[in-house]
């Protein structure tokens, strides 16, 4: 093989999985939460559309706020249409780029646990608890339509050298109206829910 | 085991018809080892992963912390040196540096520190809080300051519940930019400044290797600079448990893989964090992890994919997209390489528009061993429309034909494969 034909083929893995499916990348370093934990955590819980995305700078940063329309309040009340706050994004020739941030498509429909940012100018806007553990995409069962859903850091599966297997961490492909049940009987009754 | 959980072993364990080729390379070795992150050229062309300018002939990297402590009493940062002295200073500066050793005792890169002793500059200090804020450069926010910087008392807001730290890293996508105060970016896809912020509001404490003891609700602060590291190297997510790039925090009190030591610097590292370093700074001079394992993922039932429509005009699903590829020693039993795999793409006008053949490459790999491979699907959560951007940029920044990305495949039947 020629060498510039070799290093070009190498970058079909970049497409496929770190670049393609960067929106889906899993979460910078984080401490694990249970269910009951994020839930108690976020302020609001919405099952949320993605209507847009706009980068902008604040205090040094470059952020990308992304709109939601708001289609079921799981916990709180969010008025119908919220703005979400997650670090990095591009602003003219910059990109910022973050490790783990969720960042969202158009149209895309997901479940997030929100909390408002605490410091400074950020006062009362919204961002996302423990960023990718409080992502969950939706989609549907390719047979039954059914609405799934799969936590950002539980997409891909891991490799658990000491058995030699693949173990699944976190919430992937539960029913949306599961995921539902368990924020609504966490938020009612915390002690009693994984 | 009963049939439950025999058939449940198996689907964990591995998957479809693996056909595997032992590749022992020995020319310029790929690079497909692990999940890197890319960045599409600004006068297009095929995405360039993002890593550092340390390259034989390069400037040392620039790199610094800041001394600024959070004012908590406890402090976030536990010692075992009195807070708020010199030598507590000392103490963290030690483990930075520590930690940073980790990724330099990686044979075979350009980081090493034994082959490449310039390769990182001087560790400096500043006595800014908010260090690792991209730098206003008269009145305009533009980028950084092309000082990787180490902050453990930054006030950001990205610090929701759970999120212990982060690493913000600023990339070229051309030649000759300028971000801020750093040097004019060399090649799209560099990394100009890439800056670590630890939590300082006291909901987490992070804690030396010497105080660790004594912290047990502490994080062991070796291990999350490491795991940063990485990122300011230019690697992603790793989805193997005990890596070093698995995005969650080891166990307050404890702490990943093995302590480094003088003979073996990077023993906290797994072998598939040390393939994602080869894979950005390959040292040229390696003869040894020079070897690459290429396969396809193949559906036991041939007919699986007959239903799938065309990805182009001609071209059809031919094998699994969408799975993690693991590299298994054979003699150790330890995680060698993993990737995700499920395509292939020249990114070259001159050839086809990218196919969905099964394919998956890992390395680079130490050549000589024997390697089990193990695979296993996604769940059925990608959907063509999420690849929306991928078909972009498969199809669109390499002049290629269009395409459609194929349908992500996750109702296949398994059954273990291994080779020699």
């Amino acid at each position: 093989m020629k060498p510039a034909l070799i290093d070009l083929t190498s970058i079909s893995f970049v497409i496929a999985f770190a670049l393609l499916l960067s929106p889906l990348a899993q979460s910078t370093t984080l401490a694990p939460l249970s269910l009951a934990q994020l839930t108690a955590s976020a302020v609001n819980v919405v099952h949320a559309e993605c209507m847009g995305n706009q980068a902008v700078w604040r205090d040094g940063e470059i952020w990308t706020v992304t709109s939601f329309r708001v289609l079921e309040n799981w916990k709180g009340n969010s008025p119908e249409e919220i703005q979400v706050w997650m670090i990095g994004g591009r602003a003219g020739p910059v990109t910022s780029y973050v490790p783990g941030a969720p960042r969202f498509r158009i149209g895309e429909e997901t479940v997030l646990f929100l909390e408002p940012a605490a410091s400074g100018s950020f006062g009362g806007v919204l961002s996302i608890t423990a960023w990718g553990e409080g992502t969950f995409r939706i989609h549907r069962d390719p047979r039954t339509y059914e609405m799934r859903v799969t936590q950002d850091t539980a997409i891909t599966p891991n490799f658990d050298p000491s058995s030699q297997t693949f173990r699944e961490t976190g919430i992937r492909n539960w029913p949306l109206a599961k995921l539902k049940a368990r924020v609504i009987a966490a938020e009612s009754s915390p002690r009693r829910t994984r | 085991m009963n049939r439950k959980s025999r058939r449940h072993f198996v689907r964990r364990l591995a998957l479809a018809t693996i056909f595997a080729f032992l590749f022992q390379c020995t020319g310029a070795p790929l690079a497909n080892a692990y999940v890197r992150d890319f960045t599409v050229p600004a006068a297009g062309g095929c995405p360039q992963p993002q890593h550092q300018n340390i390259a034989i002939g390069a400037i040392p990297l620039a790199r610094q912390w800041s001394t600024s402590l959070p004012n908590i009493n406890p402090s976030s940062i536990v010692t075992v040196a009195t807070q708020g002295t010199p030598t507590q200073l000392n103490e963290i500066e030690a483990t930075i540096q520590q930690a940073y050793a980790i990724w330099a005792g990686v044979s075979g890169t350009l980081v090493n520190a034994s082959s490449f002793p310039n390769a990182l500059g001087p560790l400096g200090r500043t006595a800014t809080q908010n260090a690792c804020s991209p730098d206003p450069v008269n009145g305009v926010q533009s980028g950084g300051d092309g000082v990787n910087t180490i902050c453990f008392n930054q006030n950001s807001a990205a610090f929701t519940t759970g999120v212990l730290s982060f690493t913000r890293i600023m990339v070229a996508d051309a030649p000759s930019q300028v971000f801020g105060s750093a040097p004019p970016s060399i090649f799209a896809g560099q990394i100009i400044d890439a800056d670590i912020s630890f939590r300082n509001d006291g909901q987490a404490t992070f804690a030396t290797p010497g105080a660790l003891a004594t912290a047990p609700g502490a994080y062991d602060l070796e291990s999350l600079l490491a795991h940063e590291l990485g990122h300011v190297f230019g690697l992603d997510h790793s989805a193997v448990w005990r890596a070093i790039m698995f995005p969650f925090a080891p166990s307050p009190g404890t702490f990943f893989g093995d302590r480094p030591t003088v003979s073996v610097p990077d023993a906290p590292l797994s072998d598939d964090d040390r393939a994602g370093l080869r894979s950005l700074y390959p040292d040229p001079a390696d003869t040894i992890d020079v070897g690459f394992i290429s396969g396809r993922i193949l559906p036991a039932n041939s007919f699986a994919l007959a239903d799938f429509p065309a990805t182009s005009p001609g071209q059809y699903v031919t094998g699994i997209f969408g799975a993690q590829v693991v590299a298994v020693d054979a003699a150790t039993g330890s995680v060698v390489s993993a990737t995700l795999g499920g395509w292939t793409w020249t990114c070259d006008a001159a050839n086809p528009p990218p196919q969905f053949d099964g394919s998956y490459t890992l390395g680079p790999l130490p050549i000589g061993h024997s390697y089990i491979i193990y695979a296993e699907p996604f769940v059925g959560l990608v959907q063509p429309a999420d690849m929306a951007g991928a078909a972009a940029g498969a199809c669109g920044t390499g002049a290629s034909p269009s395409c459609t990305v194929a349908h992500y495949q996750h109702k296949f039947r398994s059954a273990p494969a291994a080779l020699n």
